[in-house]
């Protein structure tokens, strides 16, 4: 019988995502002990794309909150809807029918904004959801310290409602571009992971799941080409989603191999920068072809 | 099943959290019980599986990856776990990346250098004779600020440290994406005016508003260590440590042949552990300059996570570029279009007639906005003044610190390099 582990990867790639080992025990232990998991990587390692899969695969539902800088409790939690209370105040004072009944109504689950962390933990799903926490450097230490204590005991305090807890706790994923360090408090509650960029043979396999129709020397090649620019120091390295843009592109007109003028006419869409394109076009573009033609023997 | 195998499991774990910690891991109780669990959770017969439960349990940061590998083979090769091959010990990885010794390779703590760095040992001392010594121990503030760092020994850095500390609190701030409750600002605090509405029967005749608070802003510090700057680097990452204590919002790095990242090392609270650690992490303490070349892993590596965008970066160098000065040229170019302020502060610019000749300083000059000497402590009071200027004005515009006094022969603003 495959443990846990196996069967998830198992699952996982069924699914589309095509996870090595170390993830998928990783994931597994998360999703065993109901501790969040810290994922961290570079840009477009495929971070955000597995919270996806996983809430896909589960039959779960995905709640996400992408994090900002000054993001607070408003934004992220619950508010007030003030218009409608202002509105339903006016209301009953139109009538005058007002009564202490309706008062407390203000402050009751008709008024109340439901941010996504009040859903991952107010939840009535069979299935726990997936609580999906984009780039959490990008918020500040307060809010950090926050999260910190709602991971803790994944309970939250509304004063004019009481206390909610989370009949089962959702499964917290959380990713980071590491823009600066996170509290080592906030580690100490996570399971943590840093994902890779794939090796061309598992990126090319990736490409081929994602892009219907793109022909395998066409994988194969984009993907050791790929990995090439990611060897040349540019300003913002290609991940794997642009990768996946650029096969598609490729694919798109009718191309199943690499060719210098098809790499050029498309290179848009592996490189976002005009001085990375600059660099590279005033390379060896027909060698740097080449090459990555040649790996894929 | 599971808590049978877990008892067991809990002793060699325990162990292994030393061994961690030994080799600098930031490893607690916490993470051992939880790696304990994590454990149980997965097929203990098989390896890779306990292999990556430990380490997602115990490891919280990717560079310590190697060590945490290194313990690993090394740790659990004594250890009779049923089934394990040596060869086993370590999964295959998918990524290429598998720097360092082989799995159980040599011990990798290297030896830290406390070359000039510590600060008992170091040739300054032997300019200041016994006799000076004592009245150096109780000099004023005043005299110590104009005191050459080259005339610095370990009492000067003593004595200077509260002022240090001083300097270094007076950091520049900009205003935060965060709002709290005030008087003014644009935009209405729409739950604190209706609370503030029941006083008056539910009329909300006063708005409250919302105000934008201050943060402090990104700092990037960058201190040559090289050879030429061996005499200063001591009181300038002394400098740093202090305003890594104020503000969470600093990077730092040291540079000579390679670029080490010291944010971690001097996020440490007592200035003579900080500067010790930072000596053992710096590797090529006194070598050459590659000023060029480390900016270009500075903006490759680190410039992509936001380390550079919008932050105030002070360089600390002498200038002198022993690499491709052309190279330098287009990454300080590169840097200066990321960073909201990039000011160089050259101790050698505190010489009177001092020109920026050196073919490193001269192709950098361009791209600077500030250039300040930094060979005393009255030098980085002026850094502070200078950034204290910088507020939410427009970039372009140059922003002029205090005229400096005449005889130090300072330049001022955006400068242009002159033949």
């Amino acid at each position: 019988m495959p443990s846990s582990a196996e069967q998830l990867q198992e699952d996982l790639v069924a699914h589309g995502y095509l996870a090595d080992r170390g993830l998928a025990t990783v994931l597994s232990i998360a999703i065993d002990l109901r501790k969040p998991l810290l994922l961290e990587g570079e840009a477009g390692v495929g971070k955000t794309e597995l919270a996806k899969t996983v809430a896909e695969l589960r039959g779960a539902r995905l709640i996400r909150l992408q994090c900002y800088e000054g993001i607070d409790v408003a934004h992220a939690l619950y508010d007030w809807n003030y218009a409608r209370q202002m509105l339903h105040i006016r209301t009953l004072e139109a009538n005058e029918s007002a009564h202490a009944g309706q008062v407390d109504e203000l402050f009751g689950p008709a008024f109340l904004v439901r941010r996504p962390l009040l859903e991952a933990i107010d939840h009535e799903d069979s299935e726990p959801p997936i609580l999906l926490i984009d780039e959490i450097d990008r918020a500040d230490d307060e809010f950090e310290a926050f999260l910190l204590e709602l991971l803790s005991d994944f309970q939250v305090t509304i004063p004019e409602l009481g206390t909610i807890s989370a009949k089962q706790r959702p499964i917290v994923i959380m990713t980071s571009n590491r823009t600066r360090e996170l509290h080592d408090a906030l580690k100490r509650r996570c399971l943590y992971h840093w994902i890779d960029h794939p090796s061309p043979v598992r990126e090319a396999a990736i490409v081929r799941a994602r892009v219907e129709g793109a022909a395998e020397p066409l994988a194969r090649q984009a993907a050791n080409f790929v990995a090439s620019l990611r060897d040349m120091g540019l300003s913002r390295a290609p991940g794997v989603a642009e990768t996946i843009d650029w096969v598609e592109s490729l694919a798109a007109l009718d191309e199943t191999v690499l060719t210098e003028e098809s790499v050029d006419a498309t290179l848009g869409a592996v490189l976002k920068e005009r001085e990375d394109l600059d660099r590279v076009r005033r390379g060896d573009l027909a060698a740097m072809v080449a090459a990555a033609t040649e790996e894929a023997e | 099943m599971q808590s049978a195998g877990t008892g067991a499991l809990v002793e060699p774990l325990v162990a292994f959290g030393r061994e961690l910690r030994r080799r600098g891991l930031d490893v607690g109780p916490g993470r051992v019980e939880s790696a304990v669990r994590a454990v149980a959770c997965v097929d203990g017969r098989n390896m890779d599986e306990t292999y990556w439960a430990l380490r997602c349990a115990l490891l919280s940061r990717r560079e310590d990856a190697e060590a945490f590998d290194e313990a690993f083979a090394a740790f659990w090769r004594g250890m009779p776990v049923p089934g394990m091959r040596l060869e086993q010990a370590l999964p295959q990885r998918s990524a290429p990346e598998r720097r360092g010794p082989a799995p159980g390779g040599a011990d990798p703590a290297v030896e830290p250098r406390s070359v000039a760095l510590s600060v008992d040992a170091d040739g300054d001392a032997d300019e200041s004779p016994a006799g000076e010594e004592i009245g150096a121990r109780f000099s004023p503030i005043e005299r110590l600020r104009e005191m050459d760092f080259r005339e610095w020994g370990p009492d000067e850095l003593v004595a200077a440290r509260a002022h240090l500390d001083r300097i270094a609190r007076t950091l520049p701030r900009r205003r935060s994406r965060r709002r709290r409750a005030g008087s003014r600002g644009p935009l209405i605090d729409r739950r604190s005016t209706l609370r503030h509405a029941m006083r008056t029967e539910g009329h909300p005749l006063e708005l409250r508003r919302l105000e934008r608070r201050t943060a402090p802003r990104r700092m990037l510090l960058l201190v040559d260590v090289s050879g030429s700057m061996e005499a200063y680097a001591r009181p300038l990452i002394i400098f740093c440590q202090a305003v890594r204590q104020a503000s969470s919002r600093v990077e730092a790095f040291a540079f000579g042949t390679r670029l080490t990242r010291l944010t971690r090392e001097l996020a440490e609270r007592d200035p003579e552990r900080a500067m010790q650690r930072a000596a053992a992490a710096v590797p090529d303490w006194a070598g050459g300059t590659r000023i060029g070349d480390n900016l270009r892993t500075l903006n490759a590596a680190w410039g992509r996570r936001g380390v550079t965008r919008g932050a105030v970066v002070i360089v600390f160098s002498d200038g002198w570029e022993r690499g491709d000065v052309g190279l330098l040229d287009r990454e300080m170019e590169r840097l200066h279009r990321a960073a909201r302020t990039v000011v160089w502060v050259n101790p050698l610019a505190g010489e009177p007639g001092y020109e920026p000749l050196a073919a490193g300083m001269a192709a950098a000059l361009p791209h600077v906005d500030h250039f300040l000497p930094g060979h005393d402590l009255a030098s980085l009071e002026r850094l502070v003044e200078v950034l204290d200027v910088l507020d939410e004005r427009d970039r372009d515009r140059p922003v002029h610190a205090r005229p400096a006094p005449p005889e130090r022969g300072v330049r001022r603003g955006p400068l242009r390099a002159e033949r």
